[in-house]
């Protein structure tokens, strides 16, 4: 091997160390990326049941129980579905609510809001939030360990054979199969495939990779193992899963199983879909048949009417990534920007499948609901002049959403969860900002909207026996009376109801056809007391959700589904055909419709206090010969708690060519990592000999021994302040300019990041990075200065359009003292057209300006082995400037051309640019080429 | 001569090129009155290198048993002494099965297959191609296999020659069983088939309605099967009409076993059952701690079972009563096999143990 994959091998067996370790040169700059901020500290405990250990908090103890007891019910089934049970104990990581579910540090990515839960394989892990809901987290528990089981299984069957490749299901096969065993085919299934099926959407097995992780990946998945568990048995999974070690694909396993090829399969799939949903045409329409669009691009749902506007209407628009709450015209559908979301620690999220904005009766405030700072809060908006004017926290309340006005307008009701996960309406003045609780049971009431004349409060609850099931009903809220009243009856959802602004009727979504339709409830009092009298609006073919009434009542406001996204609809209202009017007696709602008794009793759950018991995350070795330098070998070890707040690494590694002895080719290094509250720490201890480039291409050797800590605070998801420590016995010996130097060092960094970028495939879009320091390093003994080093570094995106931007990176560092750093461009990633790190300095400038435009969506390689898929395949038009020198400052060194990048597999972006250098005066006529892997800056 | 033991890999007795697989015979599965009465005594345990591919095969004063490595383990049944191991460079696809002078395996790779080797010196006598994942019936020295497709092959035992082939049209998940003078064969479709020993000849049929997973058992009078949601059903031998059916709580042993007028079988649903034979009454359930799926075995007066909590398990026949339990050291999910006083159960930790009344 060259020295090229000797640097490459001795980094590789310190990466880990020298991301913690402060040394010299790689510790005073800072990496982007957004924070995981711990707002909220817990205190851990420990529940054990037969087959799950149960970690919680004290808020959620009754949740945790609950958790333990449903997952040994659904175990059970698990065993009887797989045949098969799992030997281990199953960890279950409870949170009850998705904003502190948002903290775990089980795994390190950033968890979107439609994350309901995750299977993590390294430990076998199970962590998921309480939604609301209890029947909805006893699904998703279902669904989560279907997956452990599924993993297990194949596991074990691969081992019993032994065979030590593990061999991964389809992810439209496991999701799928989830989704099937945990949950009865509903409605939102229908919707999905409905729409795929009718827009040409729908993606065949053999492509299913094209939408690998989406929602209507998941559900064509289950309906294919629908199709499976009708074609082939129910039993047909359990005997694939015997099969695993038999073949190598999926296919073949399916086949040999079978005896049907998985092509022909997915061709009876897709006939069997078209025959039983094509005839749906015949009586249903999409929702841009039957009315009129008032969006197009992007994503918008949830309309809201103010009562004195006819010019528009408000709602959330999604269309370049980030949320806001915009005002669109009825007459040219133009869009003004209200609230701007997700791109400020004030509006983190605007949770715009979670609730809605609401307006005043006067017209003149928005009320939203918004996560700030580890917490939801209602925030009340001046729509006129355009600012914030009210922030609505409560304490213990965690989460809050669709907040309505009450017809004085002084007063909001909503819906909030609580630290144990409960969520229930409550009222609040805004004067006073006093919180009354309507209710507080372990029911889901959500989406509450308040009458016109103030009297009554209707919402969607599963407060009723089928709410057992996950089905949803309508309730009435007597303000007064403080009574609670059934609306509507029957094994269906119905969600979303609004007033119509005169008070006579409640326009709702509901699946009661199968389809999520929207539908008109009118009350009347009769002789026998209050009646309810339904009939239906639409008749949509996908769905439609989030009824408003205008304010003469004679269009409705809905966001439909069609071809993959949700736009908002206007529709004339009709006259109401009496015959179609279905008619219910509005009866008391059950104080106790339902409960969580009847489980086993608490006294054979075991509960402990937590305890931070590590285990293995990583564990490998390597050994790499070097014709320079002998043979080098090492290990690390990742080590960490169940709930990942506790991270040690471990490095040891030897140089056995080394010429001074065994001690002196040592490399030893140890870290740990809390990130178990706000304040992430780290220290460590360390004794290198690293014999590698420098970051600025040059051969330093440092042998040094010492120690460091490190801390950093996270203000918000995008900014944070770090500064770290490190103290250390060191001996340099800088190749590069024939210097050797020794001492006691001490070297400290302060830096100060920004991250709020949006990213695609090959990189960021839209949003802003940056980040400045200011650090030093001395010889604490001899008082002696070695440098004082500045940095920053400032990156802007601009958006052009929908996938093309512009992008600026102003970059600069300037290291001063006896011994100064030395910093380095050239190359791919920073000034394009010159040798990788070829030019070096302790001063740097690099100034660079890109065009980012996709080229290609989709690039499918045919191979003799398979297809290639590309997701993105991208352009950029670019512009650098910079140098790197040490004394004075001689010239702009310059590079423009022309680059393409291409993802591959959401992990690496492979890069090549043809570039022209200039002086800014004149032009080289060769065209220099760069390849590389790695995302644009 | 040792360049010969090593050519063979298996060395029992090294004096000549022949190794010996103990007396002609029949291994014995689910039969009556062969087995001990508990408590049983364990007499030795021994590691595989592999996890078990069916369960352990008696032969003469041979312990055999066939491991995923692919190996065939060879033990002296009373000492537990290795004798020898023989392993395989193909894949076996289902449990070993000894048939009069020949040990055959189902094997799977380049091309799948029947191998039948001389039980004395390891040789192969002759392949048949086919997709055989399941035990092969012997009567005699006829064996009657049947693949994944769901064709039937009836073979000469001694050259391998076929007798008679039929093809269901269905396919097969359980092995085929042999009456008086009729095969049975159960598809998953959900049909019951009786064919004459003879010929082929399909005698009667009868649907039931999902696929069955249960080997078909012929007793006396009457055939009984399960199937994949776990309902056993008993038929007439002579015609095929349903007499009963009882819905367990899901998938059951792939091998049933009946004795004294109780039809025994394990279930997924971590319990084992013991069901009338005449009415299908459900007479006693047991309740383990694990799944069962290893089938279980039947002495005059008890009914043994093992389950993957890792428990062998002996139970009164009558009443399921609990009379003695043993924990070996991993889950199991091979069947129990009985033999002239002894019983033998393997682990998925590798370990064969065999029990008996010292």
């Amino acid at each position: 091997m060259g020295g090229i994959s000797k640097v490459r091998n001795s980094l590789g067996f310190a990466a880990l160390a020298l991301a913690l370790l402060a040394t010299a040169a790689s510790g005073q700059f800072t990496s982007f990326g957004k924070n995981k901020v711990q707002y909220a500290e817990f205190e851990w405990q420990k529940m054990e049941s037969e087959h799950f250990d149960v970690y919680f908090f004290a808020e959620e103890e009754v949740l945790a129980a609950y958790a333990a007891q449903m997952a040994e019910r659904q175990f059970a089934d698990l065993e009887i579905k797989f045949a098969h049970t799992v030997k281990r104990r199953v960890p279950l990581v409870v949170y009850s609510s998705h904003i502190y579910f948002e903290q775990t540090n089980i795994i390190p990515n950033i968890l979107p809001e439609g994350v309901a839960g995750f299977t993590e394989y390294l430990k076998g892990r199970v962590a998921m939030p309480l939604s609301g809901s209890y029947p909805d987290f006893e699904r998703v528990l279902h669904h989560e360990l279907v997956h452990v089981f599924t993993f297990d299984r194949i596991a074990r069957v691969m081992e019993r054979h032994s065979i030590l490749d593990f061999r991964p299901a389809p992810l439209w096969f496991t999701e799928g199969l989830a989704e099937y065993w945990s949950s009865e085919w509903a409605s939102f299934g229908d919707m999905v495939i409905r729409d795929a099926l009718f827009a040409r959407r729908l993606v065949p097995i053999a492509q299913m990779y094209y939408i690998n992780g989406t929602y209507q990946m998941y559900k064509e998945g289950e309906s294919i193992c629908h199709f499976m568990a009708d074609r082939h048995g129910k039993d047909v999974f359990e005997q694939l899963f015997g099969n695993w070690w038999r073949a190598e694909t999926f296919a073949e396993i399916f086949e040999i199983t079978t005896g049907e090829s998985l092509e022909k399969f997915d061709k009876s799939w897709q006939y069997h879909l078209r025959k039983h949903y094509l005839p749906d045409i015949a009586d249903h329409d999409p929702p841009n048949e039957l009315a009129k669009a008032r969006t197009k691009t992007g994503f918008n749902i949830k309309p809201e009417i103010a009562y004195g506007d006819s010019v528009g209407f408000y709602h959330f628009r999604n269309d370049q990534g980030y949320t806001q709450i915009v005002h669109s015209r009825f007459d040219d559908g133009e869009s003004k920007i209200v609230v701007e979301g997700e791109r400020l620690p004030i509006f983190e999220s605007l949770h715009p499948l979670g609730t809605r904005p609401s307006v005043s009766p006067d017209g003149k405030l928005l009320a939203f609901s918004a996560k700030s700072r580890g917490r939801d809060h209602l925030y009340l908006w001046d729509i006129e002049k355009n600012k914030q004017v009210q922030d609505l926290a409560f304490e213990g309340m965690v989460a809050m959403a669709t907040p309505s006005f009450s017809p004085d307008g002084r007063r909001l009701v909503f819906s909030g969860s609580d630290q144990a996960g409960l969520t229930d309406l409550y009222l609040v003045d805004l004067e006073d900002e006093s919180l009354h609780a309507i209710s507080h049971d372990l029911y889901h009431d959500r989406d509450p909207d308040w009458s016109p004349d103030g009297q009554r409060i209707v919402f969607s609850s599963d407060r009723w026996k089928g709410g057992r099931h996950g089905l949803y009903n309508l309730f009435l809220y007597d303000v007064e009376s403080e009574e609670i009243l059934a609306l509507s009856h029957g094994e269906h959802n119905d969600a979303q109801p609004r007033w119509s602004p005169d008070g006579s009727e409640i326009v709702f979504s509901s699946d009661r056809d199968t389809m999520y339709n929207i539908y008109s409830v009118r009350l009347e009092n009769g002789s026998n007391g209050e009646r309810a009298g339904t009939r239906r609006l639409t008749n949509v073919l996908t769905g439609a959700f989030d009824p408003v009434l205008s304010a003469d009542g004679e269009t409705l406001l809905f966001s439909g589904f069609q071809s993959g996204g949700f736009q908002i609809y206007e529709l004339e209202m009709t006259a109401s055909d009496s015959a179609k009017v279905q008619w219910q007696a509005v009866t008391a709602a059950s104080a106790e419709p339902w409960t969580l008794q009847g489980l086993h009793g608490e006294s054979q759950i075991a509960k402990r206090p937590y305890e931070r018991k590590m285990g293995l995350d990583i564990a490998q070795s390597q050994i790499s010969q070097d014709p320079e330098f002998g043979t080098s070998g090492g290990i690390q070890v990742a080590l960490s708690d169940v709930l990942g707040n506790d991270q040690y690494y471990f490095v040891l590694s030897h140089i056995a060519g080394s010429r001074t002895g065994f001690f002196d080719g040592l490399n030893l290094a140890l870290s740990r990592l809390h990130l178990g509250q706000r304040l992430n720490v780290s220290w460590g201890v360390f004794r290198l000999n690293d014999r590698f480039s420098s970051r600025f291409g040059r051969f330093v050797r440092e042998k040094r021994t010492g120690a460091h800590i490190g801390l950093s605070y996270p203000f918000s998801r995008h900014d944070r302040i770090e500064t770290r420590l490190s103290l250390r016995r060191s001996e340099i010996d800088r190749q590069f300019e024939g210097r050797r130097l020794n001492g006691w060092l001490a070297n400290n960094f302060i830096s100060y990041t920004h991250d709020s970028s949006l990213w695609v495939p090959t990189g960021p879009l839209e949003g802003r990075r940056y980040s400045i320091g200011l650090g030093q390093t001395v010889d604490f003994k001899t008082s002696r200065r070695f440098n004082i080093t500045l940095f920053g570094d400032y990156r802007q995106y601009v958006r052009l359009s929908q996938r093309s931007a512009y992008a600026i990176r102003l970059m600069g560092r300037r290291s001063t003292g006896d011994v100064p750093e030395f910093f380095s461009i050239g190359g791919s990633w920073t000034l394009r057209g010159y040798p990788w790190r070829s030019i070096w300095g302790s001063k740097m400038i690099l100034i660079n300006q890109e065009l980012r435009f996709p080229l290609v969506d989709r690039l499918l390689i045919g191979l003799p082995f398979g297809n290639m898929d590309f997701s993105a395949f991208r352009g950029a038009l670019f512009l650098d400037a910079g140098n790197a020198w040490n004394d004075d400052f001689d010239e702009w060194r310059g590079a423009f051309g022309v680059g393409a990048r291409l993802a591959l597999g959401g992990v690496f972006v492979f890069r090549i640019d043809g570039a022209r250098r200039t002086d800014f005066k004149s032009v080289e006529g060769d065209t220099r080429w760069d390849f590389f892997f790695g995302w644009d800056f | 001569m040792a360049i010969a033991c090593m050519a063979f890999f298996f060395i029992v007795g090294c004096g000549e090129k022949v190794f010996y697989l103990g007396e002609v015979g029949t291994p014995m599965r689910a039969a009556m009155g062969v087995g001990p009465e508990p408590p049983l005594q364990l007499l030795w345990e021994r590691q595989l290198d592999g996890a078990p591919l069916g369960g352990v095969v008696f032969a003469g004063s041979l312990a055999l048993q066939l491991s995923t490595s692919p190996s065939l383990h060879a033990f002296n049944r009373h000492t537990g002494a290795k004798l020898g191991k023989k392993s395989y460079d193909e894949l076996a696809c289902g449990p070993g099965v000894l048939a009069g002078a020949l040990f055959l395996l189902a094997v799977q790779g380049g091309e799948p297959g029947l191998l039948a080797m001389d039980r004395r010196t390891l040789e192969e006598r002759w392949f048949h191609p086919g997709s055989f994942c399941r035990a092969p019936a012997v009567s005699g020295d006829t064996l009657l296999v049947v693949d994944e497709k769901g064709t039937i092959d009836v073979l000469r035992a001694s050259d391998g020659e076929a007798l008679w082939q039929v093809a269901l049209e269905e396919r097969v998940r359980v092995g085929v069983a042999v009456g008086e003078d009729l095969l049975f064969a159960g598809t998953n479709e959900g049909t019951l088939l009786a064919l004459a020993l003879a010929d082929g000849d399909e005698k009667w049929r009868q649907e039931l309605g999902e696929a069955l997973r249960s080997r078909p058992l012929p007793a006396g009078d009457r055939v009984f099967t399960a199937t994949a949601s776990g309902k056993v059903v008993a038929v007439a031998s002579d015609g095929g009409a349903v007499l009963w059916q009882q819905a367990l709580g899901g998938l059951l042993t792939e091998d049933l076993a009946v004795g004294a007028g109780t039809l025994v079988a394990g279930c997924v649903d971590r319990h084992i059952y013991g069901l009338d034979t005449a009415t299908g009454e459900v007479r006693w359930s047991f309740e383990t701690e694990g799944v069962v799926r290893s089938s279980p075995a039947i002495t005059g007066q008890t009914a043994y079972c093992a389950a993957s909590d890792g428990y062998l398990y002996a139970l009164e026949l009558a009443s399921g009563r609990l009379l003695w339990k043993y924990k070996v050291n991993g889950p199991v999910l091979a069947p129990v096999v009985l033999y002239e006083g002894l019983l033998g159960v393997v682990s998925e930790e590798r370990t064969l143990y065999i029990f008996g009344r010292r």
